[in-house]
């Protein structure tokens, strides 16, 4: 069961009716039961696999505080992580196959879990149904955030009572998380797709236009996706980490990282930066342990050289950026916002001889006029007025984000505060834009999320 | 912060929800096509259905296309006084036709339900646009989603249930004619479900082949489709529940005898008799159990699709048989 299914909408609401129906106490059980039904249903190889990764983790977290003192030794840990990394390296070798759901977020997770029980950061936790909850818990179990046990056991395991606020909140945060996906990046999507399977056939303002595209996409989609699962959350009273922070208004491919997919940015740092030396050792050790972080992201990511390259350019982005000698905040921002969308162009091509290709073709002929005469659009495979709503939804994207990072003002806060009325006709709108104007449904291929596959 | 008393938030969601339902339901009205359009004129007459009186109806034709071509009930009410309407839609099976006769017996109490046979063999899942065409239509109700959920695979489910998903992409090809709710879902079929189909070749003449007297009186039987004879069965099964006699009629279509596949005149004798054949097991079965069988192909000739002529001839004939019949 896909979030991008009518069924996952009537889960997530059913689960809502049951979960506030029962007794407070018993809520965390109607939470564990909805979350081992959707893995579940997804897969059961899926299931196996993460129950198997929960138990190691958690069996090493109770003996880690108990007598066993053979557990507290570095390799023990060495032995646990190359145990709970071995599914995602045997997935990544194998890249035929498709990973199952969540493997890399709970992976992540759990490998934080022991990390810090390790170091003695907390206590393990003593119930399995707690625990079980805190790794499968649906609405992150398939694009993240990815949980740290401290940031989100006091949210899992806190009773909740109803709210109607908390509730519709979480809601609008879903709306907003479809719209992002069917409307700005599906849409955007036939544009890149149909570009990037014939690259041959188009060169120059086709090409720049699918890049610039292709970033817009892949925000949407993965913002898209996190939002629904905080929204999801957000409706049982429950608060996950965010993961984005307006992330092409940074100014510095740095600020870039603590702005996009900010719970993998935080887990790198705490668990590879950080006891690499991070930034203790020399400048020279920083720019390496810098490189080494980014060559990791990379290959989490996916197999291929275009991964590994794409995560060594942000690294070495980072490096060179400091020696930059213009200071200026909008320059600062166009500027990351180029060098980030070149390197998702590594990020999309299928290898690199195809990123190679691609970049060739660009700057192989200057057609600008193709932007004017709506051949562009025709020709990446949707008309002009079907263009619109994509570029309606890409201003509201930036606008909204604009206005979060300059104003600092929350727009659901705004819409919150105006009468009931003005409320709800903000909100049928924005579902019937997104259920009419949305790319979705059988004339579409599915695009199941593009960070679902990590 | 606003506090709001749960039995007031309750009240809330449930009003915002059916607001989006009925939004939904609209849109999903404007969205969808209307296939108005003769010969495929398939919203029309769904929906003209429901706008007849209730029980006002002698019969009920249910069927493919063949019988909407072919059965004229103005013709028949002028010559016998009969009633009828023609609720069908375009390649139905029997595994679709089931459900419209669920549906036909929810408004009317008829005398007869004739269901038409071209698809007796029929026994495959129809084509998702075989689905769509025969339930867009229909009214939400057991009928609809039983036959959706009989006619369509699990992953097609939520398409054919949540309409507006099918079809939300029509929003750049909207024209007045989808905004003219009224007429598509509002008003009364004239024709009473039949439809005008242009005078089509006749296949003797077209082939240069006759229809043999002796493939006509062939005796061959082929074994009809288990799953097509298995909804057969439950149709008969229903509308003996029901209470309401239940006819069958194979409409006339030279086109089964006559067909372009053969070079020789053997090999398409040969088709034929196929064809005959499977109508001489369904004449079996019909005796068998009781119901009364009109294979129109042995007493006049007829085309696929028959036109306004023909159906007038065909509709007499029928007449003429049902009212002795019913007499």
């Amino acid at each position: 069961m896909s979030f991008i299914s009518v069924y996952f909408v009537i889960y997530v609401f059913i689960v809502n009716i049951v979960y506030y129906s029962v007794p407070v106490k018993y809520r965390k059980a109607v939470l564990l039961s909805a979350s081992i039904l959707y893995i579940l249903l997804y897969s059961k190889l899926a299931a196996v696999l993460m129950l198997a990764a929960i138990v190691l983790s958690y069996g090493y977290g109770r003996c880690f505080y108990g007598n066993a003192a053979w557990c507290k030794s570095k390799a023990a840990l060495a032995v646990v992580i190359v145990l709970l990394l071995m599914p995602l390296i045997g997935i990544r070798v194998l890249s035929d196959f498709i990973a199952p759901i969540g493997l890399s977020f709970y992976t992540l997770s759990l490998i934080s879990y022991v990390s810090d029980i390790y170091q003695k950061k907390y206590l393990p936790e003593k119930n399995f149904g707690q625990f079980l909850l805190f790794a499968s818990f649906f609405p992150q179990s398939v694009q993240g955030p990815i949980a740290r046990y401290d940031k989100v056991s006091g949210e899992l395991f806190t009773p909740h009572v109803f709210c109607y606020r908390e509730f519709t909140f979480g809601w609008q945060m879903v709306l907003w998380g479809y719209f992002l996906k069917f409307v700005v990046a599906d849409k955007a999507g036939i544009m890149v797709d149909t570009v990037y399977a014939n690259c041959g056939e188009f060169q120059g303002v086709y090409l720049i236009f699918a890049a610039f595209l292709y970033s817009i996409q892949l925000y949407a989609d993965f913002s898209g996706c996190v939002n629904i699962a905080l929204g999801v959350a957000q409706s049982f009273g429950i608060y996950l980490q965010p993961n984005f922070r307006q992330p092409y208004l940074a100014d510095s491919v740095q600020d870039f990282w603590r702005r996009w997919h900010m719970t993998l940015s935080t887990w790198l740092r705490d668990y590879v930066y950080i006891p690499l030396g991070g930034n203790r050792k020399g400048t020279f050790r920083k720019y390496v342990n810098i490189l080494i972080v980014f060559g990791i992201s990379g290959i989490w990511h996916g197999v291929g050289l275009n991964f590994l390259v794409w995560g060594l350019c942000h690294g070495v982005f980072q490096i060179v950026e400091r020696f930059c000698i213009i200071k200026n905040k909008t320059f600062e921002r166009i500027r990351t916002f180029l060098m980030v969308t070149f390197a998702w162009m590594l990020f999309r091509a299928e290898n690199m001889g195809h990123f190679l290709s691609m970049l060739k073709n660009m700057f192989a002929t200057f057609n600008p006029e193709a932007i004017l005469d709506g051949d562009l659009y025709y020709r990446m495979g949707l008309t002009r007025l079907q263009t619109l709503p994509l570029i309606l939804g890409i201003v509201l994207l930036f606008v909204t984000d604009y206005v979060h990072e300059k104003k600092k003002i929350s727009i659901r806060e705004k819409i919150a505060k105006a009468p009931m009325p003005v409320r709800w006709a903000v909100f049928l709108l924005g579902i019937m834009i997104t259920l009419v104007l949305g790319t979705y449904g059988p004339a579409y291929a599915e695009n199941q999320f593009i960070y679902g596959k990590f | 912060m606003e506090k709001m008393p749960k039995w007031q938030a309750v009240l809330r969601i449930a009003g915002f929800i059916g607001c989006v339902f009925l939004l939904t339901c609209m849109v999903t009205m404007i969205l969808k096509p209307k296939r108005l359009d003769a010969p495929y004129d398939n919203t029309g007459k769904v929906r003209g259905f429901y706008m007849e009186e209730a029980n006002s109806l002698d019969l009920v034709f249910i069927g493919s296309s063949q019988v909407f071509s072919t059965i004229m009930p103005s013709v028949l009410e002028e010559e016998t006084g009969l009633s009828s309407y023609v609720f069908a839609g375009n390649e139905q099976p029997f595994s679709i036709s089931y459900y419209y006769i669920m549906e036909a017996l929810k408004y009317q109490n008829p005398k007869a339900i004739v269901l038409e046979t071209t698809f007796c063999n029929w026994g495959d899942m129809p084509r998702d646009a075989v689905v769509r065409i025969n339930f867009d239509d229909m009214r939400w109700g057991k009928a609809k989603c039983l036959g959706i959920l009989n006619n369509t695979e699990p992953q097609n489910w939520e398409y054919f249930f949540f309409e507006l998903s099918k079809y939300h992409s029509r929003w750049d090809a909207l024209n007045a004619r989808d905004l003219a709710i009224k007429d598509a879902y509002f008003t009364k079929n004239e024709t009473k479900g039949w439809s005008f189909y242009e005078k089509s070749d006749d296949p003797a003449k077209q082939y240069g082949k006759t229809v043999k007297e002796e493939v006509l009186n062939c005796t061959q039987r082929k074994e009809l489709d288990e799953n097509a004879l298995k909804w057969l069965s439950k149709i008969a099964a229903l509308c003996k529940e029901e209470e309401v006699q239940l006819i069958l009629l194979k409409t006339p279509n030279d086109g089964e005898i006559i067909c372009p596949s053969g070079g020789e005149s053997d090999e398409e004798a040969i088709e034929y008799i196929d064809g005959m054949a499977y109508y001489n097991s369904l004449g079996d079965y019909a005796k068998e159990e009781g119901i009364p069988f009109l294979n129109m192909n042995m007493v006049m000739p007829g085309t696929n699709h028959n036109d306004a002529e023909n159906a007038r001839k065909a509709t007499s004939y029928f007449g003429k048989w049902v009212q002795d019949y019913l007499e």
